[in-house]
């Protein structure tokens, strides 16, 4: 596709003689932060526009309405991880009483074939939303043109020209490749394949030791695939890591294989079809060989801000991360455009936080608040065999921030009542609060305050205020498969009251039972 | 059988052609289960139903005329008949055939959801 820039004023003499814009807003972008601006503000009465355009991956993929999340995150891998979830459980069900014979072979088409349907049925909703809501959809690529106008491409090459007063730009991310590795890109697939493959992805090696990795591998596994993942160095960087080893300790008792200080170094196709990985053991220098029918690579993302020309509107990135540079308010440096989710510095990878931004933003773009999205202690789960759900600061940014000295943490491993009849292995089970030691009356017996740290966890909220008198201890982290039951959910109190303290310094009072 | 209708120009030909008949339009999705499960039994009645014209539509591969008859959940039963406007001019045709002053491609009613006994019992009701 060709894209032409010509010169702005020519354009602006075209479109806008009396200095109207099509529109009072353009969202570029038709993903969890795009739509729900988008929806909001015309909700709210403006004119609005939504582009959105998925450029097929290497592979060929692509996919409908809807961003990342609906067509190749949050839900395909929430149902894929269902369905390994249902494979344990139909292990668990003669435990239980029920006649069920094993093993049960798992039909990936089938699954697939479901998924792709359900999120193709997302796709069909969110268009019929925007017409309801009488935003206007154009399925083109947007390029800048100037600070007001985009360029629009169809698949066909026809261009249209678009002009807004305010600009939104939620392009997101994609999977990165690593294109120094020979054969990476052309016989590796990603994230954006995974959940589209019409066959099973068979024996998987997957690289990368993000959430996104351990996610896939973790469903693959339970599947009955054999998966292995090959990390660099740590697993799930920049969160806490006492409970990541947890986690990928639970994988691997599960069956998932870990080649850990591993690189690979080449992909090569072998004349049966499978492909051939080449990796450094870095510990011990030794190069290895491995077959494998599939290689994801799952080491990172990048946002989608190449080719939106952003130097015709003037607008400014991190040079490192290349994402759009925003300040409080969304706004770029360009002060009618803003952007909002992945593809914005600094702001977590999240569906609700994108939406929740999205809705502000359109807000007070029509002047109905003044409230600005809060960033901090946003909830977060990552769906692994062994779920985790975390909030707040990790043990080692709380060390790092305050101090070892002033950072009480209460932990407890135990047994949800479901893994008991089904005799599953709890020693995975966990859950870790941090709180921040105030300097109080240290011979008084007064219990220790404890102050932030933890916010609420994302499935915990039903815990309370605790046994502490100040009402925030709330939990910190915990891997665990939960959601709305399990866990310390019945028993919440007499759970935390089950904590001990691992503390720095010998406390006198403990907490005080309720 | 049961026509496949593309855009607004093929649904229009059907309706015409149609002339006094029942038509059943039928709003569908590849990627609806229900779709799939009652699908062979429209076939059934279009088969059985010789005096009703059996149409489908594929909201993904005609958006626009998804969207021109606001169909916001499949499946979606449209149905349509040519109404006579009453006028001694139509009054000494209706012996012969019934020709209206053109035909009206508003639907006389609508309903959603893969119900085959309610379709069928409206169908035989307005046929």
């Amino acid at each position: 596709m060709p894209q032409t820039c010509p010169a702005p004023s020519s354009y602006l003499l075209l479109l806008s003689p009396t200095g109207k814009q099509d529109y009072d807003l353009l969202v570029i972008g038709g993903g969890s932060g795009g739509l729900a601006c988008a929806k909001e503000a015309a909700q709210l009465g403006k004119k609005v526009a939504v582009v959105d355009y998925v450029e097929p991956s290497p592979r060929g993929t692509s996919w409908g309405l809807g961003g990342t999340c609906v067509n190749v995150g949050c839900i395909p891998k929430k149902l894929m991880h269902q369905a390994a979830l249902l494979g344990g459980m139909i292990r668990d069900a003669p435990h239980y009483g029920w006649d069920v014979a094993q093993p049960v072979q798992h039909d990936w088409k089938k699954m697939a074939e479901a998924v792709q349907n359900h999120v193709k049925s997302l796709n069909w909703g969110h268009r019929v939303q925007l017409q309801d809501r009488k935003v206007k959809y154009f399925n083109i690529k947007a390029s800048f043109v100037n600070e007001h106008t985009i360029s629009g491409v169809t698949k066909g090459g026809k261009e249209t020209l678009l002009s807004a007063e305010h600009i939104v730009i939620a392009t997101g991310g994609r999977p990165k490749y690593p294109t120094h590795i020979e054969g990476a890109l052309e016989y590796g697939i990603t994230s954006d394949d995974i959940f589209w493959l019409k066959d099973s992805p068979g024996k998987t090696l997957v690289v990368g030791a993000s959430y996104v990795a351990l996610e896939c591998a973790g469903f693959l596994t339970g599947l009955g695939l054999d998966t292995t993942v090959m990390m660099r160095s740590i697993p799930l960087r920049g969160f806490d890591q006492q409970m990541s080893s947890l986690v990928t300790e639970y994988m691997a008792s599960q069956g998932t294989h870990f080649l850990k200080h591993c690189i690979p170094s080449r992909v090569q196709k072998l004349p049966d079809g499978q492909l051939q990985v080449t990796w450094e053991d870095l510990t011990s220098g030794i190069e290895n060989v491995g077959t494998f029918d599939t290689v994801l690579w799952a080491i990172g993302r990048i946002p989608e801000t190449r080719s939106l020309n952003l130097e015709n509107a003037g607008i400014n990135t991190n040079p490192n991360s290349q994402k759009i540079l925003v300040d409080a308010q969304e706004a770029t440096s360009v002060p009618h455009i803003y952007a909002i989710g992945d593809v914005a510095e600094g702001r977590p990878e999240l569906t609700p936080t994108a939406i929740m931004a999205g809705k502000l933003l359109a807000q007070r773009l029509c002047g109905q608040s003044s409230d600005v999205m809060d960033y901090s202690n946003v909830p977060t789960t990552i769906f692994t065999p062994l779920e985790y759900g975390c909030v707040g600061l990790s043990e080692e940014e709380a060390i790092a921030h305050y101090g070892e000295e002033h950072v009480e943490v209460y932990h407890a491993y135990y047994k949800p009542l479901e893994f008991t009849v089904a005799e599953r292995d709890a020693s995975q089970c966990y859950i870790k609060v941090r709180g921040l030691l105030q300097a109080g009356d240290a011979d008084g017996g007064h219990p220790p305050h404890l102050r932030g740290g933890g916010g609420q966890a994302t499935h915990l909220q039903a815990l309370g205020p605790g046994p502490h008198s100040d009402g925030l201890l709330r939990v910190g982290s915990h891997p665990c498969s939960s959601r709305a039951h399990s866990v310390p959910a019945a028993p919440h109190n007499q759970a935390l009251l089950r904590l001990r303290s691992r503390c720095r310094k010998c406390l006198k009072a403990g907490l005080t039972p309720q | 059988m049961v026509q496949i209708i593309k855009d607004k120009d093929e649904l229009k030909t059907f309706l015409k052609a149609a002339g006094c008949k029942l038509v059943v339009v039928e709003f569908s999705a590849k990627w609806c289960g229900p779709c799939k499960r009652i699908y062979p039994l429209i076939r059934a009645m279009s088969l059985q139903y010789g005096n009703v014209m059996f149409a489908n539509v594929d909201v993904d591969d005609s958006k626009e005329l998804a969207q021109e008859y606001h169909i916001n959940s499949v499946p979606t039963f449209q149905m349509f008949k040519q109404t006579q406007k009453v006028t001694l001019f139509s009054r000494l045709k209706r012996a012969t055939c019934c020709y209206g002053n053109g035909f009206v491609s508003e639907p006389i009613f609508e309903f959603c959801g893969a119900d085959a006994q309610k379709l069928e019992a409206k169908i035989q009701e307005l046929m």
